[in-house]
């Protein structure tokens, strides 16, 4: 494997698109865990953080706790942002795609939405995707 | 092991070895490693991120007007290799003077 040129996360890694391994939607990448290995040297990119309650950290002052505050009220249960792998990762460019499957927890917004929301709009369950 | 995220990165301040200031954390720079890991190779400092809110950048190359534009607002932009980093708590430390670092390039890559 090649050494390949350097890239900076914002431009190619943050807000961009996450396709699965079934070429499936499964959200933005919200930010990016950094882990320092064992034995120094510069840190090295260990997982994406998806879902909309990874973005509260990255919104300062009042607004960045408002989110996370109404993160924690729509839903107790997870107070996680969804988790990928770094190894899970086959490229970056133009989208990150998967080679797995997207975790659940990743589409918890857009199910909550279609649950409470686009599903009770009259005529919502007749179209051909069942949004499932 | 210890982690951190990227956002808890972005916004730092930095200053240089004489303490002078360099601005903030604007992004990290990475690169695939033979091994296949994602290691950081340095930070991209500098005043503010205003250029980085069009979008343009990495593989999205702006329309040609644009790139002189994006190229005069990032004027200010700094690459600080990793190397060159004394300590990477907040506030981030160089080891180097601010005059020593270059622009950023795309890392001499020619990209805005």
């Amino acid at each position: 494997m090649e050494e390949q040129t350097p890239f900076r996360i914002g431009f190619v890694v943050l807000d961009r698109q996450i396709i699965d391994g079934d070429g499936r939607p499964a959200g933005k990448v919200d930010d990016v865990e950094l882990t320092w290995e064992e034995g120094g040297g510069p840190p090295v990119m260990s997982a994406l953080l998806t879902d909309s309650a990874a973005l509260g950290p990255r919104i300062s002052g009042r607004a960045g706790r408002l989110w996370r505050s109404a993160m924690r009220r729509l839903r107790p249960s997870v107070s996680e942002p969804a988790r990928i792998a770094v190894e899970d990762v086959a490229a970056f460019s133009p989208s990150t795609r998967l080679t797995t499957a997207a975790p659940e927890q990743a589409n918890l917004a857009e199910a909550w939405l279609r649950d409470h929301v686009i599903g009770r709009i009259p005529g919502a369950r007749r179209g051909d995707d069942a949004g499932e | 092991m210890a982690t951190t995220l990227v956002s808890d990165l972005i916004g730092r301040p930095a200053l240089d070895r004489d303490g002078r200031s360099l601005g903030t954390v604007q992004d990290v720079v990475v690169r695939r490693t033979r091994e296949g890991r994602y290691e950081v190779v340095g930070l991209v400092v500098g005043r503010h991120t205003v250029a980085g809110r069009f979008g343009y950048g990495g593989t999205l190359e702006p329309p040609t007007p644009w790139h002189r534009v994006l190229r005069w607002m990032r004027r200010h932009e700094r690459y600080l290799a990793w190397e060159d980093i004394a300590d990477p708590a907040d506030p981030v430390r160089a080891r180097v003077a601010s005059t020593d670092l270059r622009a950023w390039r795309g890392h001499g890559h020619g990209r805005v």
